[in-house]
């Protein structure tokens, strides 16, 4: 029983001209219990909607189809046998402003198992201690803290959760770069040490490398490449995956060019027809226009372009 | 700001102090903008060469502006609102006889709105753009948009004509109520006379619905949108997954922070239920200060006019600091 | 993000229709009558006192009835129409215009003089604005104009802390201060540069007032403190009105009915221009 497999995953949002597709076929697995998924693309991709979709948490206007198998479980089916925890970017507008960090961590033990309030909190005390803050915290309000705090104050809620999976929808975006490196050291240590499977959502290929095992590339609402982090590096397939990873200036290699991909990637119910990035692809073939790729497997890999079929 | 919670206290109450004085002034000025000489007007139909005599050396109207002003103050340092020359008795008499009426009439008439419009503004609020909602906001838009006037005159029809209950006064007068709480419908039920209750309720309700209506109007539509924007902020979303149960999501998450700009603005409905109060009180003779106003001016009393409005100033000051208070208590954020 | 402002836009639009049809319906309808009525709104009838609707003597119908004194009510309604929004108009404009020169000056010039007008529009604002309007009222007198008065000094602290606080807004920006080092005048910069900004939210503010003012206008002389008779006005014949409603009922209601229909068109339309201009709310998902 893996601890989690998405089967064809579909998120549909009702607008004015009808149903839109925003997140198309997506098939996703984690393999273990310490494997660290990176799920990375531009803004509008789809990847927080996706995560937003597994969690459970889409606003009424949508409509997800196929199966999320958290454990074997189908939690789409069953929702209610759901314990995925979800870290925001924004901490401070994912926290309580009137209610403080030992009353919104602790509300978690006494409504799900039941604690009185003062064990709550002690267990509260000892969670947020684990991620690297004193227990003093539990007295303080939201605005009080910094960003860097605040955002453990998430991984510390998640962490009460004691959840199946952890999706971490980037996490460290909003903060200063040597706090955002010493955040995710704090998350990926204690993701770790429990054991939990986690999903980490970033814009930023570099970062997923860091802290990822695995890397799937999402694009215009669909998965286009999956590998673990050293293939994906040492050879990107996708012409995306290259684009994104040349624009990034490296040191180890010689620039050949800065590959700068052109365009805006598509807006869901604007897609283009047969390959989502064709339009933008220095290597697009007629096929590429008309007919959708499949995705092809490899050993450690999975790409959907017609240039590997 | 690095202010702490006493500081931001201390500044508070210096404006609503300020705000006092200069109510105070300006009520001071009013009176004395008068063409001619103020005791005439102050006396209205009672202008006797006398009567002006003795409200001239009473209010030092012969005395430079500056003086007077003194004496003004003076008097009202000591409680002093004056006489009334035309309607009789100390304005203070007349205030206090009449303010217990419009407490219990304003309270009254609030706790309805409460009861009404914020139950219904969170059922709006449930499913946004639903049937449901758009009938419940279209109702609140109708309502606020009722003068109290046409609302007062439709009740006093509907209550008074068609379904016979009393009009007028608080109760009976053939029922000898003693005074324990000020408040008629308690002080019935304390006097052990459940008819009286009865009767007092009857001649309560209807004015209280005519300015509840308008009022649960503003609440409703207040409530459902002060919903919708916070259940649209990320920690909802943080609530919903710590699958926290439904009810606590609602009352612990959302209605605690949507209750903020609310309760913030209730200061301001507060001026809102005064202005209706005035007319309601004389569409259904309610023997309160929106009344006394009423037939001061029909009997131009110019002093009960002027006190009244400095008490209802006063009051309206007092609601107002009230207000702020249980914000700054309800939101952390403020006290910095 | 382009389809929610659609949405709302839409709905508002769709708003300030039916206000505007309410309005133009009531407005033509009181302009017909007007213009053909063989009533007087002050000609007293001893034959015709308290009716519903009959007959005159002569022989026209009394379409809503008459008052205590035998006049036609649907004449006096239509000319109580154009009187009261007449009057509300006066108001918004003295005291839109008197604010938005404050809230531009208060906010362009700043200092003490900003703190001063500031203060003086912060102990206006802490007394309630109908209790406020009657204490000035009564000072000077029990007349329409004398309300009209009362009412537009007590409306006046509204506009000036908007347009103050729009005026601070956009003072910070690039283009004033350009505009400023260029050398050109105080004044002109008021005028042009900033002003054009102020309008739309100065515009919306006033447009939602004048229901506000009507109906201060119309408590103010349902206490007494505003228009006298034989004045055809809303507040007035319903104050008078109250005391005929047992045998009368049409007197006070059909005025309040009109008042009800003509203030919810204004709504209407005041609401629409709101949420027009304000792309942010949320309303409708």
């Amino acid at each position: 029983m893996i601890p989690l497999e998405i089967r064809n995953l579909n998120v549909d949002f009702r607008t004015l001209r009808g149903w839109v597709r925003v997140v198309d076929n997506v098939n996703l697995k984690i393999n273990s219990d310490d494997e660290i998924l990176g799920l990375v693309g531009e803004s509008g991709c789809g990847k927080s909607t996706l995560g937003l979709a597994v969690s459970g948490l889409l606003p009424p206007n949508s409509r997800v189809t196929g199966e999320v198998l958290v454990k074997g479980q189908d939690v789409v089916q069953n929702p209610d046998s759901r314990k995925i925890a979800v870290i925001f970017q924004d901490a401070l507008a994912a926290l309580n402003p009137v209610l403080t960090i030992g009353e919104q961590i602790a509300e978690i033990y006494v409504y799900h198992k039941n604690m009185q309030k003062k064990d709550a909190l002690e267990k509260t005390k000892k969670v947020l201690v684990e991620v690297g803050l004193p227990d003093n915290t539990i007295d303080k309000y939201p605005h009080q803290l910094s960003g860097g705090q605040r955002q453990r104050v998430l991984i510390a809620m998640a962490l009460a959760m004691e959840p199946d999976l952890i999706i971490a929808d980037e996490p460290t975006t909003a903060l200063d770069v040597t706090v955002q490196a010493k955040v995710l050291q704090t998350l990926m240590s204690v993701v770790k040490s429990r054991k939990i499977p986690m999903i980490y959502i970033t814009h930023d290929l570099a970062l997923a490398s860091q802290v990822a095992d695995r890397i799937a590339v999402m694009y215009a609402g669909q998965i286009i490449e999956i590998a673990d982090k050293y293939e994906l590096f040492e050879n990107p397939r996708h012409p995306y995956t290259k684009a994104l990873l040349n624009s990034v200036p490296r040191v180890d290699r010689d620039i050949e060019e800065l590959f700068i991909i052109e365009g805006e990637p598509p807006v869901p119910g604007n897609f283009p027809t047969g390959c989502r990035f064709h339009p933008r692809c220095p290597f697009a073939m007629d096929k590429c226009k008309q007919i959708e790729p499949g995705l092809v497997i490899f050993n450690k890999a999975m790409v959907r372009c017609f240039l590997y079929e | 700001m690095e202010r702490g919670l006493i500081t931001t206290l201390f500044f508070r109450l210096i404006q609503s102090f300020i705000a006092l004085l200069g109510v105070i002034v300006i009520i001071f000025v009013l009176s004395r903008v008068l063409p001619g000489n103020p005791a005439l007007a102050i006396l209205g139909p009672k202008a006797t060469p006398e009567n002006i005599q003795k409200v001239m050396s009473e209010w030092g109207l012969d005395k430079p502006l500056a003086e007077q002003f003194i004496i003004y103050l003076s008097k009202l340092f000591h409680g002093e609102l004056g006489e009334a020359y035309v309607m009789g008795y100390s304005v203070n008499r007349l205030i206090s006889e009449r303010l217990p009426a419009s407490f219990e009439l304003v309270i009254f008439a609030f706790i309805l709105a409460i009861l009404i419009g914020l139950p219904l503004g969170i059922i709006a609020s449930r499913r946004p753009d639903s049937k449901t909602d758009l009938a419940l906001s279209s109702l609140a838009i109708f309502g606020l948009s009722f003068p109290t006037m046409l609302v007062g005159i439709l009740l006093l029809l509907l209550f008074g004509l068609y379904l016979g209950f009393p009009v007028g006064g608080r109760v009976d007068p053939r029922y000898s109520i003693n005074t324990y709480t000020g408040f008629m419908l308690i002080d019935t039920l304390l006097n052990g006379n459940v008819n009286a209750f009865l009767d007092a309720l009857k001649r309560l309700l209807p004015p209280a619905l005519a300015l509840a209506i308008p009022l649960s109007g503003l609440l409703l539509r207040l409530t459902r949108n002060s919903i919708l924007e916070v259940s649209s902020l990320d920690f909802v979303k943080t609530a919903k997954m710590k699958r926290l149960p439904e009810r606590v999501v609602l009352y612990r998450h959302v209605l605690r922070n949507a209750m903020i700009p609310i309760i913030t603005v209730m200061g301001l409905y507060f001026a809102v239920v005064v202005t209706g109060d005035i007319i309601v009180e004389t569409i259904f003779a309610w023997p309160g200060l929106g009344r006394l106003i009423y037939e001061a001016v029909m009997l131009r009393d110019y002093m009960v006019i002027q006190g009244t409005v400095l008490v209802i100033s006063v009051i309206y000051i007092f609601v107002n600091l009230l207000v702020d208070l249980v914000y700054l208590y309800l939101d952390p954020r403020i006290r910095g | 993000m382009h389809r929610v402002e659609r949405i709302s836009n839409f709905l508002a639009i769709r708003r300030i229709k039916y206000g505007l049809l309410l309005l133009s319906a009531l407005a033509l309808i009181s302009l017909l009558v007007l213009l053909f009525s063989p009533f007087d709104p002050t000609e007293t009838s001893y034959y015709s006192l308290a009716k519903p609707l009959s007959t005159s003597s002569r022989g026209w119908p009394f379409i809503l009835g008459t008052d205590s004194l035998g006049r036609d009510l649907l004449t006096r309604l239509s000319y109580a129409f154009y009187l009261d929004v007449g009057v509300g108009l006066v108001i918004i404009t003295i005291s839109g215009l008197i604010g938005l020169s404050l809230g531009l000056i208060s906010g362009f010039i700043g200092g003490i003089l900003d703190s001063v007008i500031m203060r003086i529009m912060d102990i206006l604002i802490s007394i309630p604005g109908f209790i406020l309007a009657i204490a000035i009222a009564a000072a000077l007198g029990s007349s329409l104009w004398n309300a009209i008065f009362a009412v537009a000094i007590v409306s006046i602290p509204i506009y000036a802390r908007l347009v103050r606080g729009m005026v601070l807004s956009i003072k910070e920006n690039l283009f004033v201060t350009a505009a400023y080092e260029a050398g050109v005048s105080s004044f002109r910069i008021m005028i042009k540069h900033i002003l054009p900004h102020v309008m739309p939210i100065f515009i919306t503010q006033a447009s939602m007032e004048l229901s506000n003012a009507i109906l201060y206008v119309a408590g103010l002389s349902f206490i007494g403190l505003g228009a006298q008779e034989p004045t055809p006005e809303w507040g007035l014949m319903m104050s008078v009105g109250r005391k005929y409603i047992r045998e009368a009922w049409w007197y006070p209601v059909f005025p309040g009915i009109h008042m009800f229909l003509t203030i919810l068109a204004f709504n209407l339309i005041g609401d629409g221009i709101r949420d027009y201009l304000d792309p942010k709310r949320k309303l409708r998902s």
